[in-house]
């Protein structure tokens, strides 16, 4: 019995040493933060001259890839690892995984370089069409890399890839250091429709947010707001969105709204629409701070006419433009609801339309904490400067 | 002398038995006092215990968010417990108040109306099914306590609330 037990033992231990190796990659610059609200994403590939695609990433810029890591005292305490530096596939739609390490799957960012090529999610990477592509993987600010060489059949038909691997979220949840911190927000206020009830449900469950005040209303728009159709309720009583923020004096305004104006006046409408709501909120509140969120994008069976994600990607850069001209913030929360089919990634959809699920409400206060940390970071530097 | 005696004592007999004797005339009767103990007040966080088995996942506003979100101040309450729906598109609502008095009632159920206007208003534009609770909704004034109630199962609820306040 006890030479059983030693010899099981003694064959456990060498399986265990079978498995535990993972090939070792390389760490970026960790210097390198989650700017959601900078400018047009730029990215530089080393050893090879692919650019990656805008619409595959957030706004966020992309270091070369660092082979050491800069602090060899102060390794993560996780694991953030591909299997290899490059790997070969041989037919159209062959998959493999490339990731080795305990960082969860949904909290990592997965790109590549070029999606006609191959793509990449979730770990897998899935071979397209001929040709050799990076693939990369982030998680807060390291970055992981693959080269992959799909020698294929060019000529071959197109390959099948599943629903799971494309509906997946394409962009992991940005890294907030302090959670719990809440400074940002307390004097916030945040205007929105029926999409951002989520935020505003989860907030009163959760209390994410502080202080802040969450005046949403079902079908809210621009138009109707300025016309007075639809009003903010506020202490059991109606007020105009100016009048509601001139009454509550907030530091800071966040606001999310175009999907009702849309598809009735077109881009170039709705931002008309936008110049004379934040103009009448600025005359009566001259202080507030204004932050604009982009629209998150909807179900890929939901769009329908002009209301479609592509009209909401050009509406979300023409907002962008909008905010830079006139000195506002621009929040860029639509990429990190997107999947593979730039759509609202389903399982952050409650109704196969717009509105948003609990999930995608946690996934939205990250986005939103990140950029607030990084806001506080800024503002520090500009003091200390 | 033993007749004198004898007499007496017959008398005295006599008086005794009537004494006993015959109906007692009635006397005026003072005021009944109860002796029973005064009614418990209905206990609104008892109710809405009793309620959440019938209402979907629900999240109970504080008081900051009550003044906020419905008007309802502190101040013209007794007890209060208010909740509205998770999923911020199901219009499931409960209030279960005890005003301070008559004032604060009328108080309370006018922002009670103005709430279900302005749900009414919503829902009409993005769900029918919602709507059609909304207009089904109720608010039950019985003394100084009051319910606002919005689910498809306003019937159900309306029962507990009304049995428990007697």
């Amino acid at each position: 019995m006890h030479k059983k037990v030693t010899a099981f033992v003694l064959f456990f231990s060498v399986f265990l040493s079978l498995f535990s190796g993972c090939a070792d990659s390389s760490v970026p610059d960790p210097s390198e933060t989650i700017t959601p609200a900078s400018s047009v994403m730029e990215s530089s590939i080393p050893e090879t001259e692919y650019t990656v695609p805008e619409t595959t990433v957030a706004t966020e810029s992309m270091t070369e890839p660092v082979t050491e890591p800069e602090h060899e005292d102060s390794q993560p305490e996780y694991a953030f690892l591909l299997t290899d530096n490059t790997v070969t596939l041989n037919e159209k739609g062959q998959t493999m995984n490339l990731y080795c390490g305990d960082v969860p799957l949904l909290d990592i960012s997965w790109m590549s370089a070029d999606e006609s090529i191959a793509l990449f999610s979730q770990g897998t990477v899935v071979a397209v069409d001929q040709g050799v592509t990076v693939v990369y993987a982030k998680y807060r600010d390291q970055i992981v890399f693959c080269e992959v060489v799909c020698d294929v059949d060019p000529d071959a038909p197109k390959p099948y890839i599943s629903r799971d691997y494309l509906d997946a979220p394409r962009l992991g949840s940005p890294y907030v250091e302090n959670p719990e911190d809440t400074t940002f927000f307390d004097d916030a206020v945040f205007i929105g429709d029926s999409v951002s009830y989520v935020l505003q449900q989860w907030n009163l469950k959760n209390h994410l947010f502080g202080d802040a005040l969450f005046l949403t209303r079902s079908s809210l728009g621009l138009q109707n707001s300025i016309d007075g159709r639809i009003q903010l309720n506020y202490q059991g009583k109606s007020y105009s969105p100016e009048d509601a923020v001139a009454l509550v004096a907030p530091g800071k305004l966040f606001v999310m709204l175009g999907f009702n104006d849309l598809a009735v006046y077109g881009i170039d409408g709705t931002l008309e629409r936008w110049e004379i709501f934040i103009d009448r909120i600025v005359e009566k509140s001259p202080d507030v701070k204004i932050y604009i969120q982009s629209c998150t994008p909807m179900h890929r069976h939901s769009e329908y006419g002009k209301l479609n994600n592509t009209i909401i990607d050009e509406y979300n850069a023409a907002l962008k433009n909008f905010c830079l001209e006139r000195g506002y913030h621009f929040v860029n929360i639509a990429p990190y609801f997107k999947d593979f089919n730039n759509s609202l990634v389903p399982a952050f959809c409650s109704d196969a339309f717009v509105h948003i699920t609990y999930d995608g409400a946690e996934r939205w206060v990250n986005v939103l904490k990140a950029y607030g940390e990084e806001q506080l970071r800024l503002e520090t530097e500009g003091e200390t400067k | 002398m033993k007749q004198v005696f004898a007499l007496l004592l017959a008398v005295t007999v006599l008086l005794s038995l009537t004494a006993c004797s015959g109906q007692e005339e009635p006397q005026p009767q003072a005021p009944s006092v109860t002796t029973e103990a005064p009614a418990a007040p209905a206990d609104m966080s008892a109710i809405y215990e009793e309620m959440e088995k019938t209402l979907p996942e629900m999240i109970p506003m504080d008081e900051t968010t009550m003044l906020n979100f419905c008007g309802i101040s502190a101040e013209d309450c007794t007890q209060v417990v208010a909740a509205i729906c998770a999923d911020g598109l199901i219009t499931d609502e409960v209030w279960l108040i005890e005003a301070k008095d008559e004032a604060s009632l009328a108080t309370l159920k006018s922002l009670a109306e103005s709430r279900l206007k302005a749900k009414g208003e919503e829902s009409i534009t993005y769900s029918p099914e919602q709507y059609a609770v909304v207009q089904k909704a109720q608010i039950i004034c019985d003394g100084l306590y009051m319910a606002l109630i919005v689910s498809p199962d306003v019937d159900t609820l309306a029962e507990i609330f009304n049995g428990a306040i007697g």
